[in-house]
C-alpha cells in the first residue's frame, strides 16, 4: 500500500487517502513482520514515531505548514544523533550513549516534519563493507537472507529494500551508502564533500565522511537531498548552499544529451570493466545500452592515477579514523570499568574491551602510517596522490559531463565469506572510493527495477562535478522512466 | 615488509589497546599484507609542480555566545560525577 514515491505520499496525505498515523503504523507493522529475519533495525522508535505522526495529522487538519516531506517515515543510521535517542555508531563502547542534541540533518528533517521510525544497524564506527562488523547484530540482505546487505549503511539499505521505511539516512566514507544500495537494489546518494553538514555525525574519516540517502528512486533522493543540503556554520567544511536550482526544473532533455566518461584505466583490452563477476558485467552492459537509448553518449577518458585510489584511500582513512577514535576512552561516554586503576590502565581496559577487531586493526594501521619513519612514505605520499586523483577528475570534466562506472565489482556475497580476509573486503571498494578521494557527488542506481529483476540486484554509478547532485540525479530519473 | 610482533604491540599501545599474543600474531599478518598493498603508491612519482594551491579555505564561526546544551546535561553520559564535577581516576 505504501510502495509509493514521496510525491505520491504527499498527494495521498493531502487528499486524505490515508493519515500520517496510518502510514507510520503500516511501516511499524512491516518492521515487526520482516525485521526478525532481516535485522536492519537496532531500535524501533514506536512510541515517538506514532507521537510525531499524530502531530502531523493535527497539522494536516489545520492545513498549516504542510511540505512534501511531512509525515514521511524514515530510518536513521546509528551514527547520526537524534536528541534523547541512543546512538552507538554500531559499537559496544557507546552502549547506552544518548544524544544531547540533534545532528543538523535531523534538525532540518524535523522542520520538514519527517517521522523517525528507528535507528539502523551499521559496521562499528562505519568501518567495513558488509555490516558484519556491527557489535550488535548481523543484517541480512532482503533479496537473499544468506547474503550481506553491504555496508557500512547496511541496515539503512536493507530497511528501504524490504519496505520497512520510505527512505533512510546513511553515511558514506568510501562507498558506505552506494555499495549497500547496489547490493540491496535501492538508490544511494553520496553528496559532494561539503554539501551536507556533518554536525552530529559520529566521525569516521573526517575529510571523506558525508551524510547521504538510501531511497527507492532518484526522485525521492533529490527531494530529501534538497531538504538536508546547504550551509551550516556548525560544520566549517560545509561550504555551499546553491545547487543551481536544478531540483526545481522538471526537464530531462539536457541530461539526455550528456556525455559520460569511462576511465580507460578501469577497462580490459575488450573495453569491458576489469574484475567484475559475470552477473555484474552483464547488468552493467545492459545499463550502458539503456543510457545510450536515452541519447546519452559514452567516451573513454584517461585518468592515470585512478588505479591508485584504493591504497590512497585506505592509508588516509586509517590515519583519520585512528585519530578520531582517540576520543572513545570509556570515560566520557558509554561502557566503562569503575575499578580504581591508573588512567593509562583504565584506557587500555576500556578500549580493548569496547572496540571490535576491525576497529583495532585500523587503529594499529592508522598509527603505523602516521608514525615517525613511515609518515612520509605512506600518509604524506597518499595525501599527494589524492591531489593527483582530484586533478585527474578535474581534467576529464572539461570534456565529459559525468563519469560512469559500476558501483561494486560483485553482487552481494554470502555472510561470512569475506570477513576473514580484510584485504579482500577492501578490494570490493575499488569503484566507490574514487569519488570519495576526490570529494565528488556520486549516485548508485539499480540497473533493473525490482519487479523486473530475476537475480540479485546490481548498481551502476554516476559520478558528477562538485555540487552537481541535481545533474546526476536527473540522469537517474531519466533512467528510471 | 616484515613488521615485528613487538612493533604491532607497541602501535596498539600507542592507541591505548592491549593485545593478546594471539591477536598480535593475527594483526601482524594482516598489517604486513595491507602495508604491502599500500606500497603500490611507491610507483607514483610526484613532482611538486603537480599542484596548485587549494582554494577551499575553511570558514570560522563568529566569536559570540550561542545556545549551549547547558552545564550538567553532558554528565548523563559520563560514568561518574561528584558535586557537579566529572570524576576520573587520579592522574598524578
Amino acid at each position: 500500500m505504501f510502495n509509493i514515491s514521496i510525491k505520491e505520499f504527499y498527494k495521498g496525505l493531502a487528499e486524505k487517502k490515508f493519515s500520517a498515523k496510518e502510514a507510520t503504523e503500516f511501516f511499524i507493522k512491516q518492521i515487526k513482520e520482516k525485521d526478525e529475519e532481516v535485522k536492519a533495525f537496532l531500535e524501533v522508535f514506536e512510541e515517538s514515531a506514532l507521537e510525531e505522526a499524530k502531530r502531523v495529522d493535527e497539522i494536516l487538519e489545520k492545513r498549516e505548514n504542510f511540505g512534501v516531506l511531512t509525515g514521511v517515515p524514515m530510518a536513521v543510521k546509528d551514527n547520526i544523533l537524534i536528541k534523547g535517542k541512543e546512538a552507538t555508531g554500531g559499537s559496544k563502547i557507546l552502549k547506552g550513549h544518548r544524544a544531547e542534541y540533534d545532528a543538523t540533518v535531523i534538525k532540518k528533517l524535523k522542520e520538514s516534519k519527517v517521522v523517525f521510525l528507528g535507528r539502523t544497524n551499521m559496521d562499528e564506527f562505519a568501518m567495513g563493507s558488509s555490516t558484519e562488523n556491527s557489535a550488535w547484530q548481523v543484517t541480512h540482505n532482503p533479496n537473499d537472507l544468506e547474503r550481506v546487505p553491504g555496508g557500512t549503511s547496511g541496515g539503512s539499505a536493507a530497511a528501504v529494500a524490504a519496505e520497512m521505511a520510505m527512505a533512510a539516512l546513511g553515511s558514506d566514507t568510501g562507498g558506505s551508502i552506494r555499495q549497500p544500495a547496489s547490493f540491496c537494489g535501492v538508490v544511494g546518494l553520496k553528496p559532494t564533500y561539503g554539501a551536507v553538514s556533518r554536525f552530529g555525525l559520529i566521525a569516521a574519516a573526517s575529510s571523506f565522511d558525508q551524510i547521504g540517502l538510501l531511497t527507492k528512486t532518484a526522485e525521492d533522493a533529490a527531494i530529501i537531498f534538497s531538504a538536508i543540503a546547504g550551509k551550516d556554520e556548525l560544520d566549517s567544511t560545509n561550504s555551499v548552499s546553491d545547487f543551481g536550482g536544478e531540483f526545481e526544473k522538471d526537464d530531462f532533455e539536457r541530461v539526455k544529451s550528456f556525455t559520460l566518461g569511462i576511465p580507460k584505466e578501469l577497462l580490459d583490452k575488450d573495453g569491458k570493466f576489469k574484475g567484475l563477476d559475470l552477473e555484474t558485467a552483464v547488468e552493467i552492459e545492459k545499463s550502458k545500452k539503456r543510457l545510450e537509448d536515452l541519447g546519452i553518449k559514452f567516451k573513454e577518458v584517461s585518468m592515470p592515477f585512478i588505479e591508485y585510489a584504493l591504497p590512497c584511500y585506505y592509508i588516509m582513512i586509517f590515519a583519520e579514523e585512528s585519530s578520531n577514535l582517540a576520543r572513545f576512552d570509556g570515560l566520557r561516554y558509554g561502557a566503562s570499568t569503575k575499578e580504581n586503576k591508573s588512567l593509562f590502565d583504565l584506557y587500555l581496559e576500556n578500549k580493548s574491551a569496547g572496540f571490535g577487531e576491525e576497529v583495532k586493526r585500523r587503529i594499529i594501521l592508522g598509527t603505523f602510517v602516521l608514525s615517525s619513519g613511515y609518515y612520509d612514505a605512506y600518509y604524506g605520499k597518499a595525501e599527494k596522490v589524492r591531489r593527483l586523483i582530484k586533478k585527474d577528475f578535474k581534467n576529464v570534466f572539461s570534456s565529459v559531463d559525468a563519469i560512469f562506472m559500476p558501483t561494486a565489482p560483485t553482487v552481494a556475497y554470502k555472510i561470512g565469506e569475506k570477513i576473514i580476509d580484510p584485504l579482500a573486503m577492501y578490494m570490493g571498494d575499488i569503484f566507490t572510493v574514487t569519488a570519495s578521494v576526490a570529494g565528488l557527488p556520486a549516485v548508485s542506481l539499480p540497473t533493473e527495477k525490482k519487479e523486473n529483476r530475476k537475480k540479485l540486484p546490481v548498481g551502476f554509478q554516476i559520478i558528477g562535478k562538485p555540487f552537481h547532485e541535481g545533474e546526476i540525479l536527473k540522469v537517474g530519473m531519466a533512467y528510471e522512466k | 615488509m616484515e613488521i615485528e610482533k613487538e612493533k604491532i604491540k607497541h602501535l596498539a599501545e600507542l592507541g591505548r589497546i592491549k593485545l593478546t599474543e594471539e591477536e598480535a600474531g593475527k594483526f601482524k599478518k594482516d598489517v604486513e599484507e595491507i602495508v604491502a598493498f599500500f606500497d603500490k603508491l611507491k610507483e607514483v612519482e610526484v613532482r611538486e609542480t603537480d599542484f596548485d594551491i587549494s582554494s577551499n579555505a575553511s570558514e570560522t564561526i563568529s566569536d559570540e555566545k550561542k545556545d549551549s546544551i547547558g552545564t550538567g546535561k553532558e554528565k548523563k553520559n559520563f560514568m561518574e560525577e561528584e558535586g557537579g564535577y566529572l570524576k576520573i581516576p587520579k592522574v598524578f
